[in-house]
């Protein structure tokens, strides 16, 4: 059975029964929807550009979960019953923005502005788990829960060229309650109190403010069961092994290109050189998707995301080796991609494809065991074994990763290190390593005895990570220092062995060094340790005296952001051949049939057709329009109700007054249009206007007025402006007297003419940025109809920009009955 | 596909709009990869050479589910007849679009494939398998070496020919000490605008077509597309409404992008859009001019410099592009120093590479730097203080005219001696080197290093056109021949028009600026668009809109007048609605040309930097820095403050992080956001200040404003003589321990980018083996 991708973008629910399932979720939203918010920056979830909030909804529990992640990696199968909240999701200039738009406005944190919508997602995920988080104390109004480590970290995966990020801080520390306003920067806020005293009025930010599930998806998923495929079958999920097993020795797909895919972030490191018929969603196999923990260690399934294993092993902070595990974690690739990688992945992709990877690296050091799948039976081997095995094909899979705790162990030591270009992640390191040590004191000496170490190098140049087993058999039982380190140092040199044509090799093998020196030296008694550092020498007469820390504060630590800024800026106070028979313009084109009118413009993407519904009385109340039931296709109905607060009832206007778009509740004429029937196509469009019923009511109403007669009768008329009224000449009276003869009351009259251009009324309005318009009209006075639609959307002149190119015959007709369509 | 609404925002206590000009936050801001596709519209990819030297005799691509999706592959052979093969133009030179057939450079653009989605493009471009000859076509120059033994030079034509100053050999003379063929060396930076390459054509009637490019040179892009395609340049409107970050990218190397987009979708009679994939990018643009320098300089043993010759080689690439502007801009740094004698010779290499080109501060940038190395060199020879060899060798006023002849300067507004003093003299200054010392001796594993940059910056002005119209409700309408790049040209034009226009009152109490918009460049309303660049565009544009708004003012001036003798107050409404009453023309176009006075420059500035190395693995910390900018009277100082930061930053990539790598064919590797790392916002200063100074009146400046898009990148070179201090104390220690003479311990090379594991091997890679070694001794 395969089924629909249901999913909602900004609360608004979409439905798509067929799809290229290799469609990311960043190419859906920019090239079908209107949401072109997310920006596709790098497409390899190197940038930012493209985060977008995605939230998922336990039918269990009932609740919802928020992440933040990179929509040019996120393939738009994979986010069946997910609610997406992009930049514009979160507020826009028409019905208010967001906090978080108006702060970056104010602390001039956005120059060029590609990277600002990602920066806003990105802030806005981590403002949205702050606040949801019921164990920290509720903060004052307009402020958030989040910490500033946690605020300033928000975007440290995304990338700004313009701005070099202060300003940016400056907006995320905004949200902190606890923050001092002082330590803000430069921005548009400041106001002077009545004292003179500057204060900050920050735009007001309500925590909870916005709801990222909306509650039919909800109902939706309540009712559903787990699917086992979508995209007319060329997405699949299998909901056990066996259904796994089952599809990958199934014929029909076999022959085809098939992935297997958790989060398809892999993507972003090994860019994909060729299309895939089909995928296999590895996320609903149960296997993969474990999590036992018990005094001994943790297991955990492959398909678990970094971010999660993270929060797994910080929530068992009585294994310090589990949280020096996640603190390393947490600079494995920015947190957007940690929410879809999974760990499996990572460690496939260092076993197949030789990624230089920290989590290998770290875990091996750890003693870690993994659970595979090989030719359908099951099996466990060290982390060690798996990373030497021949490389992962589609039948031999990774289940689960088990972590051992060493909690019953005394005297371990552990430490993990990288050293990276970006302190904080997202930048692949030169080397990494991890360290276990079980240690000893020996009372005599003091020495301090390895009885048994682990050392595991990765990343430095080796196809895999692995153990220095020859240094690790050479320590055992010796005391260290400085001979035994010298020893071990040296024995390292030889041991590690660089992969040809590996760049900075001589660079990588000292970095392992440095890692080992910084490992091993506390342990002695007489080195210079790495740790001490930080210390500053005062001088003090002649003395030196060493003090923890610089008087601006322990910033050495690389881990943390800007912690001081400052801005100080001043403000201060054209014959030939004219004349000659030309061709006309364009003629030749136009007997073609090239030239281009109002209906032969490409219709943009999600554009919409209009059509009025016109009344068939001349006089009356309108009560209701209702459209017939065959009316499905249409979208809308657009009235006088909907002209917007700032704007007004305005259709036409001339130097002598104006004239409504639509009636208010009245209609003074048969053929006036009442309102306008949106719907995706003109036929559509057309049909629904054609069959509305209009329920009218002319009680208490007067006959109307339709003949001259009438008119005269009932003294209706318009009054000519004198200066426009004809001069009278001579005297009438006086010149009848003259005359021989006299005709007297003698009559013509003259009816009606149609224009009958033959192209008539049209126009196509597209909407733009900053509340302005761009509207193509065939019309005879382009300026008064840029006046009209100004005045009747409320927005200024400047804002709306009318083009007309050519008209297909007017005669007058399209001069002042000009019709507008806003859609 | 369908939809159903339902509210999305429920409890959202959202204040009302103040102000409707900031969009790009909220991602209503329309780049051009926003703008909906048009129907029927398809994708093109590049496929590029990776050859340097090649003719190319076939494109074929590989049987997969990839290569099925190509709907056709345009190329040099889909050039009309009386069209031209042009890719680009500049004023100095122009290149071909597509190889025909002999490809030049590893990245140089072979065609475009073209697909019904952007993603099959890109996949389908991947299959390409191309035949390469190169029989009979010599061997590729990829260096400046091999450029010099053959020969390969772009001319610098006179009028951009920097002049030397005064006698090398008599300087030479004075000297006490000399140092002879010093090298530096400097490598290529791209320019990671956040919106790759992008431009969406869409064929129109009569030969004529619209093309939509994130570019800054409008006007060069239309005329190239006019030419490829052999139509006249008023068939051609290219329209750019903001661009998603140019840093000089998008002057020249954007312009094949469009082209070949437009040449597309002529051929194929449907829209067209190309949004190139960052490797592609990075591997086709090119970026900034890599350099090596060898130098002689004499002088004093205190400090003071007699004489410098400098023998430059400019890596150019293959075309001219922006290139014979380059030497001007390089030389101009270089004087930021009194030299008392210079001497150069500047040569531009063409060589079998992408073409580099203008990327932010260029030249500027290298010349500063290659400066500062000198000065750095010098001091360690004489073991003096580099901060003291700066402050020596800084211009009087008098050595400042010399160096910079021809550029109209007052004494009082040379105000660099007092923002350096300030920054790297101060007793602040000499108490935190103090610190740093103290430091240094008392930690074994980290070290400090603080230094500062002083800079001073020659730019020059361009004409720009402007036009402001106001309608029948008074709401304005500006045109501007200047870009929005992200650099706050539209926010400096509103406000300056808002100004003027308020003019008209004495008090300037009718609040213009909210009334004003600004309109996206295109070609066919606004001609004489030019490039914006260069940093004055701005300024430029503001004086273009100051010219016009003089117009309207003397136009309204009467009716203003009449009717406040009539009603007593008279407000810009009644103004403009009796104006429309009476026929007054509300639309003045104008062109600033910039006088002699006014055409070029000259700004000062100066940054210190303090940094930590971390000796065990090579990382450094900037643990604070410090700017102070001459900007003049500011236009909008949150602009010129937001330029300082963000190009300091950018300038920190350089120095630091941003390695450009090629294979053996000049491929670039370093080719996604892997491999080539921008700064993040972990790696900035931990203290940034940054002092935008508003210094006097400067009469032949826009309202006595001065630029800030570029200057302040050089200064970032202060982190990297921070970096430099660092190293010599860990080498000081290192050669303490090893025995080796204070000389070598001092003076060493360290070209950019200063990256791990170039702190870490200049610190010594076997340092701990050595530390270890030695204590057992």
């Amino acid at each position: 059975m395969h089924r629909d991708l249901v999913f909602a973008i900004n609360g608004e629910r979409f439905v798509l029964s067929d799809l290229d399932p290799s469609m990311t979720l960043l190419q859906f939203l920019r090239t079908q929807t209107r949401f072109k918010g997310p920006k596709l920056g790098c497409g390899e979830g190197g940038c930012g550009a493209c985060v977008v909030l995605l939230s998922k909804f336990d039918p269990i529990t009932n609740q919802v979960s928020d992440i933040s992640v990179s929509s040019c990696l996120t393939l738009l199968a994979s986010i069946n019953h997910c609610s997406i909240t992009t930049t514009e999701g979160l507020g826009n200039t028409s019905d208010g923005c967001h906090a978080i738009h108006h702060r970056f406005a104010g602390f001039h944190a956005s120059q060029c502005g590609f990277c600002t919508p990602g920066m806003c997602m990105s802030l806005f995920s981590s403002l949205i788990n702050a606040d949801k988080d019921n164990r920290r104390p509720k903060q004052r109004d307009g402020f958030s829960k989040i910490t500033v480590p946690e605020a300033e970290r928000a975007i440290s995966g995304n990338l700004c060229r313009c701005t070099g990020y202060r300003p940016i801080v400056d907006v995320c520390k905004s949200f902190v309650a606890g923050v001092d306003i002082e330590d803000l920067g430069f921005n548009s806020f400041q106001k002077k109190g009545d004292g003179g005293d500057p204060f900050i009025e920050l735009p007001f930010y309500s925590p909870g403010g916005l709801c990222t599930f909306p509650e039919f998806l909800k109902t939706e998923i309540k009712s559903s069961t787990p699917c086992q495929s979508l995209a007319s079958g060329r997405w699949h999920c299998p909901q056990s092994i066996e259904e796994l097993c089952n599809l990958l020795n199934c014929e029909s797909l076999s022959a085809n290109r098939v992935k297997l895919v958790s989060g398809n972030t892999s993507s972003g490191v090994y860019r994909e050189l060729d299309l895939h018929d089909s995928y296999i969603d590895l996320r609903g196999i149960p296997e993969m998707n474990i999590i036992k923990k018990d005094n001994n260690g943790i297991e955990i399934g492959a398909a678990t995301t970094i971010s999660r294993v993270i929060e797994l092993l910080r929530e068992e902070n009585r294994s310090t080796i589990f949280v020096k595990l996640a603190d390393h974690m947490e600079k494995v690739a920015s947190k957007f991609i940690q929410n879809m990688a999974s760990i499996g992945g990572n460690l496939v992709m260092a076993q197949r494809d030789n990624f230089e990877s920290d989590i290998a690296t770290i875990l091996l050091g750890a003693s870690s065991t993994v659970s595979v799948m090989l030719s359908s039976e099951k099996k466990s081997v060290t982390l060690e074994e798996f990373l030497h095995m021949p490389p992962c094909t589609d039948k031999f899979l990774l289940l689960s990763i088990y972590i051992p705790s060493w909690l019953s162990s005394h005297n371990v030591l552990f430490q993990t290190y990288r050293a990276a270009s970006r302190p904080l992640g997202n930048a692949v390191a030169y080397a990494n390593a991890s360290f276990l040590a079980h240690i000893q004191v020996d009372e005599k000496t003091g020495d301090t005895i390895l009885e048994n170490v682990f050392l595991a190098f990765g990343g430095y140049g080796t196809e895999h990570a692995s153990r220095a087993r020859k240094v690790e058999n050479f320590l055992k039982g010796k005391p260290v220092n400085t001979s035994s380190l010298l020893q071990a140092v040296r024995l390292l040199r030889q041991t590690l062995v660089v992969k040809e044509g590996t760049r900075h090799a001589a660079y990588r093998l000292s970095l392992a060094i440095s890692f080992l020196f910084k490992f091993l030296s506390p342990l002695t008694k007489s080195l210079i340790k790495p740790e001490e550092n930080g210390r500053v020498a005062i001088q003090r007469g002649d003395k030196y005296s060493f003090t923890e820390g610089l008087m601006n504060g322990n910033i050495h630590d690389a881990n943390q952001m800007l912690l001081y800024s400052k801005q100080k800026v001043e403000l201060s106070t054209e014959h030939l051949p004219v004349g000659a028979a030309t061709k006309k313009t364009g003629a030749e084109m136009q007997a073609s049939g090239e030239a281009v009118y109002v209906d032969d413009i490409p219709s943009p993407r999600d554009c919409l057709y209009g059509a009025f519904i016109y009344s068939s009385k001349p006089f009356a109340h309108v009560k209701g329009i209702r459209l017939s039931s065959s009316a499905d296709k249409v979208v809308s109905v657009i009235s006088a109700n909907d002209i917007p607060k700032e704007g007004s009832n305005v259709g036409a206007c001339t130097i002598f007054g104006t004239e409504p778009l639509f009636p208010d509740s009245m209609v003074e004429y048969a053929g006036q249009p009442i309102g306008l029937v949106v719907a995706e196509t003109q036929r559509f469009a057309n049909l629904a206007a054609g069959h509305a019923v209009v329920n009218y009511s002319t009680d208490d109403l007067e006959p109307p007025i339709l003949t001259l007669e009438e008119a005269v009768k009932r003294s209706s008329y318009f009054v000519v402006p004198p200066f426009l009224y004809p001069q009278q000449i001579g005297d009438f009276s006086k010149g009848m007297e003259e005359a021989d003869h006299k005709i007297i009351s003698s009559e013509v009259s003259l009816s009606s003419q149609y224009w009958f251009y033959m192209e008539t009324q049209t126009a196509l309005a597209v909407p733009d940025e900053d509340n302005s318009l761009m509207v193509y009209t065939s019309s005879q006075t382009p300026e008064t109809a840029q006046n009209v639609i100004a005045t009747c959307l409320g927005i200024p002149c400047h804002s709306v920009r009318v083009i007309t190119r050519r008209v297909g015959g007017g005669f007058g007709g399209k001069a002042v009955k000009l019709l507008e369509h806003c859609l | 596909m369908h939809r159903s609404r339902e509210p999305h925002l429920n409890t959202a206590e959202q204040r009302p709009l103040a102000t409707r000009r900031q969009q790009p936050d909220r991602g209503e801001a329309v780049y051009v990869d926003d703008i909906p596709s048009p129907k029927d519209c398809v994708y093109g990819a590049f496929i590029y050479s990776t050859k340097p030297l090649a003719r190319i005799k076939k494109v074929d691509f590989k049987a997969s589910l990839a290569s099925e999706k190509i709907l056709t592959f345009i190329s040099a052979k889909d050039i009309p007849e009386n069209g031209e093969n042009i890719g680009s133009a500049t004023p100095v030179g122009t290149e071909a679009l597509f190889p025909d057939p002999v490809a030049n450079c590893a990245g140089q653009a072979i065609g475009v494939v073209i697909a019904e989605t952007q993603r099959y493009a890109n996949m389908a471009a991947k299959q390409a398998l191309v035949e390469y000859s190169t029989e009979g076509l010599g061997k590729p120059i990829l260096t400046v070496e091999d450029a010099v033994e053959n020969n390969s030079y772009f001319e610098i034509p006179s009028e951009y020919t920097p002049t030397p100053v005064g006698d090398f050999s008599k300087g030479m003379e004075e000297a006490d000490i000399k140092i002879s063929s010093a090298e530096v060396k400097l490598g290529s930076q791209y320019y990671f605008y956040m919106e790759t390459q992008v431009a969406l054509a869409i064929p129109d009637e009569d030969n004529c077509i619209t093309v939509y490019s994130s570019s800054q040179s409008p006007e060069f892009t239309q005329s190239v597309i006019a030419r490829c395609l052999g139509i006249p340049f008023h068939n051609v409107r290219v329209i750019t409404r903001r661009v998603g970050g140019g840093f000089g990218g998008k002057g020249f190397r954007s312009i094949p992008l469009a082209t070949a987009c437009a040449l597309a979708a002529y051929k194929l009679h449907r829209p067209v859009r190309m949004y190139m994939d960052r490797n592609t990018d990075m591997v086709t643009i090119g970026g900034r001019h890599p350099l090596k320098v060898k130098y002689d300089v004499g002088f004093k043993s205190d400090g003071r410099i007699t004489a410098l010759n400098l023998y430059v080689l400019i890596n150019a690439g293959i075309t001219r592009d922006y290139s014979p502007y380059f030497p001007r801009k390089f030389i101009a740094s270089i004087k930021k120093y009194n030299w008392s004698n210079l001497s150069f010779d500047v040569r531009l290499c063409k060589t079998n590479l992408t073409s580099k080109s203008s990327m932010r501060a260029p030249g500027h940038v290298q010349g500063s730097f290659v400066a500062d190395a000198i000065i750095e060199n010098v001091a360690s020879v004489l073991s003096l203080e580099t901060n003291h060899v700066r402050r020596t060798n800084l211009h009087s006023f008098d050595s400042l005219m010399l160096f910079y002849e021809g550029v109209n300067e007052e004494a009082n507004n040379y105000t660099l001696p007092s923002i350096f003093d300030k920054l790297a003299v101060s007793p602040d200054y000499q108490s935190r080197a103090e610190a740093v010392r103290n430091f240094n001796y008392a930690n074994k594993w980290k070290k400090r290093g603080i230094s500062s940059v002083p800079i001073v910056y020659m730019v020059y002005c361009n004409p720009i056109p402007g036009r402001v119209s106001v309608f029948n409700d008074a709401s304005i309408v500006v045109e501007v021949g200047g870009v929005e790049l992200g650099q706050g040209l539209w926010t400096k034009v509103k406000q300056m028009t808002a100004f003027c226009l308020g003019q008209l009152w004495e008090d300037g109490s009718e609040k213009l600026l909210e009334r004003v918009r600004i309109i996206q460049a295109d070609t066919l309303s606004m001609v004489q668009g030019w490039i914006t660049a260069g940093s004055t565009t701005s300024e430029s544009s503001c004086a273009a809109v100051q010219l016009a708004c003089n117009v309207l003012v003397e136009r309204l001036k009467p009716l203003k007048d009449r009717l406040l003798e009539e009603k007593g107050v008279v407000s810009w409404d009644l103004l403009i609605s009796q104006s429309v009453k009476e026929y007054v023309n509300l639309s003045a176009s104008s062109l600033h040309v910039p006088s002699q006075n006014s055409a070029k420059y000259l700004i000062y500035g100066a940054g210190t930097s303090e940094v930590e190395v971390d000796i065990l693995t090579g990382a450094t910390t900037i643990l604070r820095s410090d700017i102070s900018y001459d900007c003049g009277q500011s236009l909008n100082p949150a602009v010129d403050l937001g330029q300082a930061e963000g190009c300091f930053v950018q300038g920190i990539g350089f120095f630091l992080y941003e390695e450009c790598l090629t294979n053996s064919d000049g491929l670039l590797i370093t080719n996604n956001t892997w491999n080539y790392k921008i700064p993040t916002i972990d790696v900035i200063p931990k203290e940034f200040n940054v002092e935008i100074i508003n210094s006097g009146h400067h009469k032949y400046r826009v309202l006595s404003s001065k630029a800030s898009g570029e200057p302040p990148l050089l200064l970032a070179a202060s982190v990297h003589g921070a970096v430099r201090e660092a190293i010599r104390a860990a080498r000081l220690d290192y050669f303490s321990t090893s025995g080796g003479s204070q000389g070598s311990a001092l003076t060493f090379d360290m070209d950019p980018p200063t990256t791990m594991e170039t702190v870490k091997e200049l610190c010594g890679l076997d340092i701990v083996e050595k530390y270890l070694v030695g204590l057992i001794k």
